[in-house]
């Protein structure tokens, strides 16, 4: 039995992640999907997906040692018309249970239970102090197929690489 | 006159805020570095000239054309709609949604938060 190779779209892979290599891997993704003819919405659904994963990258990745290239991020193809994002970023251990709460909690709700609570969140003012799951986590439970997938693993008694996989089937 | 003016970039949107004539214009993709340095400038211009918005008894119209806008920055723009409505009264603000052909993303993104401002939207198909 044979198995398809995955398709590599877009990678990347350092210590920390600026704002130009955000841009660079969102226009390659966007580029490669045009390329390979999907139509809109659906290069729109990956692209949402992709947009909040790395961004999250960009924004909570906190500094590990400089020789230690830990962050990455890998958007591939894995089959027809099915799609994994994979993140790894160093975050503060102190981060990571509530982390996990909220991709727990966004894991344990159907399709009407996020629409309810993404109502929730956009309504919610946005200095309000909360502990609510992120509203682009959300976002990407609701234009994925899959539970999120999240791991944690101990690189310091500081700081903890999390990789959060999303898988989607257009 | 009193204008805002931002040519549109990769990343974030155009915007023309005509408090004179009482039209809205936010238009393009959004989804910038620092969105709180984006947004945060715009809702403060809107809240320093609201006695200009109150003035003019035309309603205010906001056209809002986005292709995409990621999570911070829909967050946002919500908290720039509520700052209009509540200048100007929830019936003297007309929003029109519009969105691309076959955009159903987009527009499905409009009725949610139309339903959650309790604000009725114009969608209008580019």
């Amino acid at each position: 039995m044979f198995r398809k190779k995955s398709k590599i779209i877009a990678s990347f892979t350092g210590n920390k992640i600026d704002y130009s290599q955000v841009n660079d891997i969102l226009t390659t993704v966007w580029t490669k999907l045009e390329e390979d003819k999907l139509e809109l919405p659906e290069i729109k659904q990956i692209y949402s997906v992709v947009t909040e994963l790395v961004e999250n990258a960009f924004r909570y990745s906190c500094p590990v040692t400089e020789s230690h290239d830990c962050l990455t991020c890998l958007i591939s193809e894995t089959g027809k018309k099915q799609y994994q994002i994979v993140i790894k970023n160093p975050i503060e251990v102190s981060k990571t249970e509530r982390l996990k709460d909220k991709i727990d909690f966004v894991n344990s709700l159907n399709p009407i239970g996020l629409k309810k609570f993404y109502q929730h969140e956009i309504i919610r003012q946005k200095d309000e102090n909360h502990a609510g799951a992120g509203l682009g986590l959300i976002i990407i439970a609701r234009k994925i197929n899959e539970p999120i997938d999240f791991k944690v693993e101990l690189l310091n008694s500081t700081v903890a690489l999390v990789t959060i996989k999303a898988k989607m089937k257009l | 006159m009193t204008k805002i003016l931002l040519n549109p970039t990769k990343q974030t949107p155009e915007i023309d805020f005509n408090f004179d004539d009482v039209c809205f214009l936010i238009k393009g993709c959004s989804r910038p570095e620092d969105v709180e340095l984006f947004y945060g400038p715009l809702i403060k211009k809107i809240d320093e000239n609201k006695s200009i918005l109150i003035e003019n008894k035309k309603h205010l119209k906001i056209d809002i054309h986005i292709v995409y806008f990621n999570s911070s920055s829909l967050k946002f723009l919500l908290e720039l709609l509520r700052l209009c409505v509540a200048i100007k009264g929830p019936d003297a603000v007309d929003v029109n949604w519009i969105y691309d052909k076959d955009d159903d993303d987009v527009m499905e993104v409009g009725h949610e938060i139309s339903e959650a401002l309790n604000l009725s939207f114009v969608f209008i198909e580019n």
